[in-house]
């Protein structure tokens, strides 16, 4: 007999690499190309919260500080919830619309691009060099 | 500064009815355990509240309800009273606290923000990384529309140093900080005290 529910017949762990081929919906992959968008922008890194209330939930697959919500047409609104580091490399409003660009640009080429409404940036913590506030 | 009294009236409220909830069911559970008469019967606790006493002492305010006059005139304030004070409840109870966000920008694209209270502690570590602010201390607040906000940064330091050179160290490290969250900073020094309380 075991405690541990991942190690029950039918049911499977859920990690952060995701399975390429397994079918998404279009949020989960917006959420995706966030999530990625987040990771190659320096400076930043994503953030669920003290509660884990922010991310999105897709198969085999959370991805941490992005909000993916889907309205009525079709849109997908994103937010994104990040940590900086400080000093940063660059202004923040200027970091904020580089990780936005490149969220735009990936949509675009993954057809996605028509699909994705506002993209907002959080920065809900500071890490300055004497450790996180 | 409501919705926060609102919570804490529902809280107490909700803490002493549920208390005499409990109370009220233990003790008709326990007299429960005897039939008829006995001394552990629902009319022997009936006997012990004195509910016929009860019902003779408010039969008449309840008859005077029924028609007409000053006592229907006081039961309609007070039920009114009741449905506010029930409004105010569920206030309390169902109110969200919303921690306002620090625009930097905002456009159709979407918002690009700063939590204040991140914004408030970082601004900390950064003052009290100079050498002439022994504490810091900062309160940061938005705009209701637009962009920005303000921080204000109280610097404490020693006693033997000059205020405004704690000031001027303080703001050369917190400036930029500020300036890249579009906050206009505030800055004041303080003669740090043994045993004062900063936060």
């Amino acid at each position: 007999m075991t405690t541990n529910p991942v190690t029950r017949p039918g049911w499977r762990e859920v990690s952060s690499d995701s399975d390429p081929d397994l079918p998404v919906s279009g949020r989960v992959a917006l959420a995706r190309l966030a999530g990625r968008a987040i990771a190659l922008t320096d400076g930043v890194t994503a953030t669920a919260g003290p509660a884990g209330r922010w991310l999105t939930v897709g198969p085999q697959q959370a991805i941490p500080g992005v909000l993916a919500v889907e309205d009525g047409h079709g849109y997908v609104d994103i937010e994104l919830h990040l940590v900086v580091r400080w000093p940063p490399q660059m202004p923040l409003e200027q970091l904020g619309e580089q990780v936005r660009t490149r969220l735009r640009r990936s949509a675009a080429t993954a057809r996605l691009g028509e699909r994705l409404g506002a993209v907002s940036v959080a920065f809900e913590d500071v890490l300055t060099e004497t450790g996180s506030t | 500064m409501a919705l926060l009294a609102a919570r804490g009236l529902a809280r107490l409220i909700a803490l002493v009815l549920s208390t005499a909830l409990a109370v009220a069911g233990l003790a008709v559970a326990v007299f429960s355990v005897q039939g008829d008469s006995s001394m552990l019967s629902l009319p022997s606790l009936a006997s012990h509240l004195r509910l016929d006493d009860l019902h003779a002492s408010v039969g008449g305010f309840l008859a005077d309800l029924q028609v007409d006059g000053p006592s229907a005139k006081v039961a309609a304030l007070a039920g009114a009273g009741a449905v506010l004070l029930g409004l105010l409840l569920l206030f309390g109870v169902l109110g969200r606290r919303r921690e306002r966000l620090i625009v930097i920008r905002s456009d159709h694209e979407g918002r690009i923000a700063a939590r204040p209270r991140a914004i408030g502690q970082a601004a900390v570590t950064l003052g009290e990384q100079c050498r002439d602010v022994l504490r810091a201390k900062a309160k940061t607040s938005t705009r209701r529309r637009g962009v920005g906000g303000r921080l204000r940064l109280t610097a404490y330091h020693a006693p033997s140093m000059d205020g405004a050179d704690a000031i001027a160290a303080g703001r050369a490290r917190v400036q930029a900080f500020a300036e890249s969250f579009s906050l206009r900073l505030r800055m004041r020094g303080r003669e740090w005290r043994r045993g004062a309380r900063v936060s």
